[in-house]
């Protein structure tokens, strides 16, 4: 961003303007403000106890939240777009269990991670292809996915974890690169990758459009029904590495895994500035949101105080965080 | 008859950057239709909403019933019997005509449970005033703009009231349905209620109004009697100038058959043929609903057709989705604006370059200098007022919303430009402006399809006229010594159904 604004200076004074004035519209408020929330409580913590800013803490926030953060790019271009998909975490669960199956099978590793990979693009075209040829809402189409790839693990395993997996497969979830996790090491490779896309790439920026007003979208030439297919299987191709990644670094395939993550996914995307209406929202907004909640949860565990409040925290953090957006907007 | 009903004086009210109503004076007989026109961003819709309490006037006085009051919201307006159909349709979609007019006074049973029965044949009577025999029980989801607007109408006038406001009533309506709202608007004049009526349409005003007050940028320029006015007195005093000629020049250089049509045939309209010409306007005169939309939308891939062909440049093309028309040329102007054409949260720049994304990127990502560079030019040469190129679209004059959306085809440079109402509800200096865009992209080579349900609009601007009637295209005419009357012959059916 930065070598890009030093381009524009050497232009004229009136294109530094609108330059300005695009990059306070692109760091929208919501996402610097999270940014300095999630500073201050960095700092608060660091403060109130000396367990924080331990590596192996940041290591244990990193994995679990490396893996959600994956997962968060594909419910942002799907907010984004003015869609959502409650099935990611049975169909994480459910991709988990057929890469397990597939090594147990005895298949070589990257070939189990591609069916994996696979099986949650299968899911998430069962899902678009319902949305967008049979009109049926996303609430809907998802929520019956979710029920559909959970049954389909539990059938597969009869219910028990699958375990027991490659040296080499675990190294994928547990490993590190220059003492980094591996998980983190992909998820910070994704997001660059994705919030690029997102806010610059001529094929994403129409997600806005179709968000913002979808029977304008199309009357405009853009192939609406197509792009909308293609972001909720790419939604499953993500849950899906979600699902592998977290195989490897639990050793184990759970079929009862992620119960509910798709809502925290979806309230952390909306704190971080992305709207079930569609049209807004930013991959750096959305894992901001996640930042946030995770600090949160980590408070709560690091200052001992019962996890039961967990739930309550967060609820209020999301209800506040939308109050104060309405409240912004309106006075706009 | 000579009590004032309601006085406004002095009124001002600014908004972040606007002066909207600078000392404004109104005033309101009882049993008055008192016409308010005036170009937009004139203020008169500031002063309706402080009427009806959805603004709050900073100074100046308002009486009613001769009692100075402070509307404070608009229940309040309600129980002092004041009503207001606005342009933006407030219906609920999935409930019929019959609930929404009773909407919040549904008559009830001696059980306190809705009387259905009841409620409908209340409501058939309301809609028989406008000779509108429909089941009131149809969802209003399927009935077309032009009813749902007489349904709002009902609504206002299905309860006791003394002052109604009808903002733009007509933008939607034919002329049949026009001269229904104006004989019931006589009737309610005769029964005391006062009405004031914006439009831009200055011959209903001429013939509908008692008085009629002009207002420009925040100020009331005049208040005369209506029948000492005429349509250039009222221009004049609207734009501050004298409008020579409605209409641009029409220089007829016509070039090669762009696009024929062949035996068309979808669910609301038959065995369709016309061609279109480079650079020509070809105007598409009918009644709402008499088909006109739905053949261009099946043509673009909206909807689905059942049988027939498109040619475009003498080549077949099978067109099944909006995609594919923009690939092969066409372009659509739709007439609804708001829910089919805008983006309203969005920027007027990404409103102009959403069709030709490929045109202001690279390979993967958007190009921004030229985005600006293309969009920033269409604004100067469409003439499109906005502060800045970011400003968001919604906060436009209808006037530069449809410019904006004419600047979204120009950059995509289309061969066939179909443009439904385009001048659909926006004020006497925009209208002429897009007449004159319109006439130049014709003779820059550009076939123009104008649907318009305005006779004087199709008139003024097209080269050749085909008159649609009940799904059936009833006869092509060339523009020349042609008046209203030979158009409204073939609009109106064979049968010859008389105009008022």
């Amino acid at each position: 961003m930065q070598s890009e604004k030093n381009n524009y200076q050497e232009t004229n004074s009136d294109f530094l303007k609108k330059t300005i004035t695009v990059i306070k519209k692109v760091f929208s408020i919501r996402e610097t403000m999270l940014f300095l929330i999630i500073l201050l409580l960095v700092f608060t913590l660091a403060n109130l106890s000396p367990h924080f800013l331990d590596v192996t803490n940041f290591r244990a926030i990193s994995r679990g939240f490396a893996i959600e953060g994956i997962v968060i790019i594909g419910m942002t271009f799907l907010l984004v777009s003015g869609n959502f998909d409650l099935s990611i975490g049975a169909v994480m669960a459910f991709t988990g269990v057929m890469t397990g199956y597939f090594l147990q099978m005895g298949l070589p590793i990257p070939i189990a991670i591609f069916g994996g990979v696979l099986s949650g693009c299968l899911t998430g075209f069962i899902n678009g292809f319902v949305v967008t040829r049979f009109r049926v809402n996303a609430l809907i189409t998802t929520l019956a996915m979710m029920s559909i790839a959970r049954g389909v693990s539990l059938v597969i395993t009869q219910g028990r974890p699958i375990a027991a997996f490659p040296l080499d497969f675990i190294f994928i979830g547990q490993g590190e690169v220059f003492g980094i996790p591996i998980p983190f090491v992909i998820f910070v490779g994704f997001v660059i990758i994705s919030d690029l896309l997102l806010r610059r790439g001529r094929y994403f920026r129409q997600l806005y459009f179709i968000g913002s007003n979808e029977d304008a979208a199309r009357l405009s030439g853009i192939k609406v029904d197509r792009i909308k297919l293609i972001i909720f299987i790419l939604m499953g191709a993500l849950a899906a590495c979600g699902g592998v990644l977290s195989t490897a670094r639990l050793m184990s395939a759970i079929p009862t895994a992620f119960v509910g993550l798709e809502l925290k996914i979806i309230a952390a995307a909306v704190i971080g500035g992305a709207s079930l209406k569609g049209g807004e929202g930013t991959v750096t907004g959305s894992v901001f949101g996640l930042l946030f909640m995770a600090l949160i949860s980590n408070a709560i565990t690091i200052l001992r105080v019962s996890p039961y409040w967990e739930g309550i925290v967060v609820g209020t953090v999301l209800l506040a965080a939308v109050i104060i957006d309405m409240i912004s907007r309106q006075k706009k | 008859m000579t009590h004032l009903l309601l006085q406004v004086k002095e009124v001002s009210k600014s908004f972040p950057g606007t002066q909207a109503l600078d000392k404004v004076e109104f005033e309101l007989k009882e049993g008055e239709i008192h016409a308010l026109v005036g170009e937009n961003g004139a203020g008169k819709s500031t002063l309706m909403n402080i009427i009806m309490g959805v603004h709050q006037k900073d100074s100046g006085s308002i009486s009613y019933e001769g009692n100075l009051i402070n509307i404070e919201d608009p229940l309040h307006a309600n129980r002092l019997g004041i009503r207001a159909v606005f342009q933006e349709l407030s219906l609920a979609q999935h409930l019929s005509i019959a609930e929404n007019i009773y909407i919040n006074n549904q008559p009830l049973n001696a059980m306190g449970i809705i009387n259905k029965a009841k409620m409908h044949t209340e409501a058939s009577k309301l809609l028989e005033l406008f000779d509108i025999d429909i089941e009131p029980g149809t969802l209003v989801k399927d009935i077309s703009v032009a009813l749902r607007q007489i349904v709002e109408i009902a609504r206002a006038i299905s309860q006791e009231c003394k002052l109604i406001i009808l903002d733009e009533p007509t933008a939607s309506l034919t002329g049949h349905e026009i001269q229904k709202l104006f004989e019931i608007m006589t009737r309610l004049k005769e029964r005391g209620i006062s009405i004031i009526y914006i439009s831009h349409k200055l011959e209903e005003i001429l013939e509908i109004s008692d008085r009629v007050t002009v207002f420009k940028d925040g100020k009331n320029v005049s208040t005369m009697e209506t029948a000492d006015s005429d349509k250039e007195q009222i221009i004049k005093n609207m734009v501050g100038r004298e409008l020579q000629s409605l209409f641009p020049e029409r220089k007829s250089i016509v070039g090669q058959t762009v696009m024929d049509v062949k035996n068309l045939t979808g669910d609301c309209f038959s065995d369709v043929n016309f061609s279109v010409k480079a650079g020509e306007v070809l105007g598409f005169a009918g009644l709402t609903g008499a088909g006109r939309t739905e053949m261009f939308r099946a043509i673009f891939g909206i909807d689905r057709k059942l049988t027939g062909d498109v040619y475009i440049d003498g080549i077949k093309r099978n067109i099944k989705l909006p995609s594919d028309a923009v690939r092969y040329g066409l372009g659509y102007l739709p007439e609804d604006r708001k829910d089919l054409g805008l983006f309203l949260r969005d920027s007027l720049k990404n409103n102009i370059v959403v069709s030709s994304l490929e045109k202001v990127s690279g390979h993967i990502f958007m190009n921004r200098k030229l985005e600006q560079a293309e969009a920033s030019q269409q604004m100067a040469s469409l003439d499109i007022k906005a502060p800045t190129i970011n400003q968001q679209i919604s906060a436009l004059s209808g006037g530069n919303q449809q410019k904006a959306l004419l600047a979204r085809w120009l950059l995509v440079n289309p061969k066939i430009l179909v443009v439904d109402e385009p001048t659909r509800g926006v004020d006497v200096g925009a209208k002429a402006e897009i007449h004159k865009i319109l006439r130049k992209l014709a003779d820059d080579g550009i076939a123009i399809i104008m649907i318009s349900s305005e006779l004087l609009e199709v008139l003024g601007m097209s080269d050749r006229i085909i008159t649609v009637w009940q799904g059936k295209i009833t006869n092509c005419l060339i523009n020349d010594k042609i008046g209203e009357e030979d158009i409204a012959k073939y609009i109106y059916g064979e049968q010859g159904i008389p105009l008022s």
